[in-house]
């Protein structure tokens, strides 16, 4: 999807999307990124390594997934987290996009 | 009134509502199906989770609501000409770990529908959006789609945000919401 998160402030339109999702969304994955973005995992799985690399992000694993989410120890941590805010907000037609997309779990049994 | 395949959301609300009114039951509408009942959407829940407004060790009678046709099935209560389910978390009620025990009450055609406040709908939607470890942006579009069709107290949305630490997140809420009209 083109949003203005497909410009390459970051380096490249994957990259640079793939850290505002991150932002926005808090935690996520390299699968679930790669749905929103309507790209391939791979491309995603390189931006990630990249930004993993330069500590700007941190994996963990839980289960069988690993959640990415913004590096708190990062140095500039506190800047580049306002600076993704501030694209986030002014990312309407992303954030509408992400709505689209159900990702809080249902109690079991229930029909979605 | 008939319950049957082309009752809405909000006809079952106050039909269900107003059964547990006068059957002395103290329960309010909330989550998702509270905010459809103040802005239908597109996507909107199909349960109606009316919380029990006080906690007793004993339960409440669903005689009520079986008398309506429903029947209950794993903990949800589902009639045959609906779609729309119902269920009754026990209580009380509240906003992440925020007591509350203000409400709105509705009244429409002699019926009665206990639900949260415009605001509260707007903070539980939120609470959702601001606080879970990965936002839910769906709740973020139904906080924004209750604001905009009801008076807020948006002061104090900010202040309960701030006070949460999620002011930054907030602030994609509070933008959308002084940009003009829900979902634009």
């Amino acid at each position: 999807m083109e949003t203005i998160a497909s410009g390459a402030i970051f380096g490249t339109a994957t990259r640079t999307a793939t850290l505002l999702l991150i932002s926005m969304l808090g935690e996520t994955h390299i699968g679930e990124i790669a749905v929103i973005l309507g790209r391939s995992r791979s491309r995603i799985k390189d931006a990630v390594d990249g930004l993993e690399r330069e500590g700007v992000i941190v994996g963990a694993l839980e289960g069988t997934a690993r959640r990415l989410r913004l590096n708190p120890r990062y140095v500039a941590a506190q800047e580049l987290a306002r600076l993704l805010n501030k694209l986030a907000i002014n990312d309407v037609d992303l954030q509408k996009h992400l709505a689209s997309v159900r990702r809080r779990p249902r109690r079991a049994g229930k029909t979605i | 009134m008939t319950i049957g395949p082309d009752t809405s959301l909000t006809e079952l609300a106050f039909i269900v509502g107003s059964a547990l009114h006068h059957a002395g039951i103290c329960a309010v509408l909330s989550g998702g199906s509270a905010a459809a009942v103040y802005a239908p959407m597109e996507n909107q829940s199909r349960d109606l989770d009316f919380i029990l407004g006080y906690w007793s060790a004993f339960g409440v009678s669903a005689q009520c609501v079986t008398d309506l046709g429903f029947q209950e099935r794993n903990g949800s209560y589902m009639h045959p000409g609906t779609s729309f389910t119902l269920e009754f978390p026990q209580g009380p009620l509240m906003i992440g770990s925020e007591l509350i025990t203000d409400w709105t009450t509705l009244r429409h055609d002699g019926m009665v529908l206990q639900i949260l406040s415009p605001t509260d709908c707007v903070r539980d939607r939120l609470s959702w959006f601001l606080f879970y470890n990965s936002a839910d942006y769906s709740a973020l579009e139904q906080a924004l789609a209750v604001a905009g069709r009801h008076e807020i107290d948006l002061a104090m949305i900010r202040a309960w945000a701030a006070a949460n630490g999620a002011s930054d997140r907030y602030a994609i809420f509070e933008a959308r919401y002084l940009s003009g009209p829900p979902n634009g």
